[in-house]
């Protein structure tokens, strides 16, 4: 069941004021129906544009084809998977899955059970790279984050995430976040991250 | 959240475990068993679906094959 | 539920964040609920283009109308129990210029028990085309013989495509 955890902000990049968006667990027809209606199109458009593959992840506009429905229905049924959502102004701003059942690589935490973040997108008019006026929204990847922390606070996995990052977010979580780049992934062709307790609590702290 | 209440029985090993295991993992008995049985799960709907599950030896790349349902 | 975070929190560190969010998974990598990182092999894809897109849909328009053969029933009576318009049924049995719709290829792949990915693919809602699925797709296609009733060998050769295409995606 679709549960509203929290209200949230994000900030509207025109007019750099902070809106209200409620951060949901679970999706629905509302959510599926967003990323079909709004965010595909958007996304097909734009891709149609790009000659080749690598183009369209320069301009990122590759996820249309992610089955949103059908991930989300198989993770309301796995204990182990959560999904989340942000609506703001009505419409679905970002969408998040998430697992348990997962165990870290890092050395210092080796084997200890971590929560993975297996997707997290922004919706395709929050992104600079690919709008070319104005993009809309920021932040929906920060909360993402926190919430995930959130998550791994509540299991008693202490704050542990791992995920692995597209290229363009690689310098966001080395650089902002500070998390731990493990390197490049040849199977997932991915650069991996993962985070320590001591990271979890770093970043959520106040400076 | 919507709680319930369950009374465990375990044998002493099986007490023992539970104690040794939440304390190497930093977890209380509770989220352990609780992830117990998300993994448990996630490893059961594999196998229902056809997926087989493999132990690997990684400086031998050898497999086992962990659990035949 | 309690938070480690708050607004206050967001508010501030949003405000000096960089442009980009960042964002996490697999983005050119068609993935199903099975395979979760079903990682396929670079050379396994193709680009989708005019070269592909007609051919798999001819190749889609000949399943669904095998499928609808087999279980006997008519366009009106699957439109009725799939849920789906008529129109866009014998569109996507007849003409191999149109674009199914997300909502149809999701109807249809729930009531057959087909794979999603494998019928977005060939309806052309992907970027990405498995080489497997075209040369099987062109192949099944072009055994079919247009009649309304499947013969022993078609039905073999129509649920041998289906068990394909539900395994290669899971690959």
């Amino acid at each position: 069941m679709k549960e509203l955890l929290r209200t949230v902000v994000l900030q509207n990049r025109g007019s750099k004021k902070f809106e209200e968006a409620q951060l949901y667990r679970e999706l629905d027809q509302k959510n599926f129906d967003d990323f079909e209606r709004l965010w595909r199109p958007m996304l097909e458009a734009r891709r149609a544009e790009f000659e080749s593959w690598a183009a369209a992840a320069e301009g990122d506009a590759q996820d249309s084809h992610w089955e949103w429905a059908e991930k989300a229905v198989d993770a309301s049924t796995s204990m182990a998977d959560e999904t989340y959502a942000i609506e703001c102004a009505g419409e679905t701003q970002g969408l998040m899955l998430v697992t348990s059942a997962a165990f870290a690589r890092l050395e210092a935490q080796r084997g200890r059970e971590i929560v993975y973040i297996e997707l997290i997108a922004t919706a395709p008019w929050n992104r600079p790279r690919l709008m070319k006026k104005e993009a809309r929204y920021k932040g929906v990847g920060r909360v993402l984050i926190a919430e995930a922390i959130n998550l791994s606070y509540q299991l008693e996995f202490n704050g542990r995430l791992g995920l692995h990052s597209l290229p363009q977010s690689e310098s966001w979580y080395r650089e902002v976040a500070k998390f731990t780049d493990f390197g490049y992934d040849d199977e997932k062709r991915m650069q991996y991250f993962e985070v320590t307790e001591a990271q979890a609590a770093a970043f959520l702290a106040d400076d | 959240m919507d709680r319930r209440q369950m009374t465990l029985m375990l044998s002493d090993k099986e007490m023992t475990l539970l104690d040794r295991l939440s304390q190497a993992r930093g977890m209380s008995k509770t989220a352990l068993v609780r992830q117990a049985l998300r993994l448990y799960q996630s490893v059961t709907e594999r196998l229902e679906n056809g997926e087989k599950v493999f132990v690997e030896k990684p400086a031998t790349k050898e497999k086992t094959e962990l659990m035949v349902l | 539920m309690e938070s480690k975070y708050t607004n206050d929190w967001l508010r501030r560190k949003i405000a000096d964040d960089p442009d980009e969010d960042p964002e996490a998974g697999p983005r050119a990598i068609p993935v199903t609920s099975r395979a979760r990182y079903g990682i396929a092999h670079p050379e396994s894809f193709a680009v989708a283009g005019e070269r592909t897109g007609v051919p798999l849909r001819i190749a889609l328009g000949v399943l669904v109308r095998q499928l609808r053969s087999n279980a006997g029933l008519s366009i009106a009576e699957l439109a009725e129990r799939a849920d789906v318009s008529e129109e866009d049924l014998r569109r996507v049995e007849h003409d191999p210029h149109y674009t199914a719709r997300a909502r149809l290829i999701h109807q249809l792949s729930s009531y057959f028990s087909v794979s999603l990915t494998m019928l977005s693919q060939m309806a052309g809602a992907t970027h990405e085309v498995d080489r497997v699925l075209f040369n099987e797709s062109v192949r099944f296609a072009a055994r079919s013989d247009d009649v309304s009733r499947l013969t022993e060998e078609e039905r073999a050769a129509l649920n041998a495509f289906v068990s394909l295409l539900n395994e290669r995606a899971k690959v």
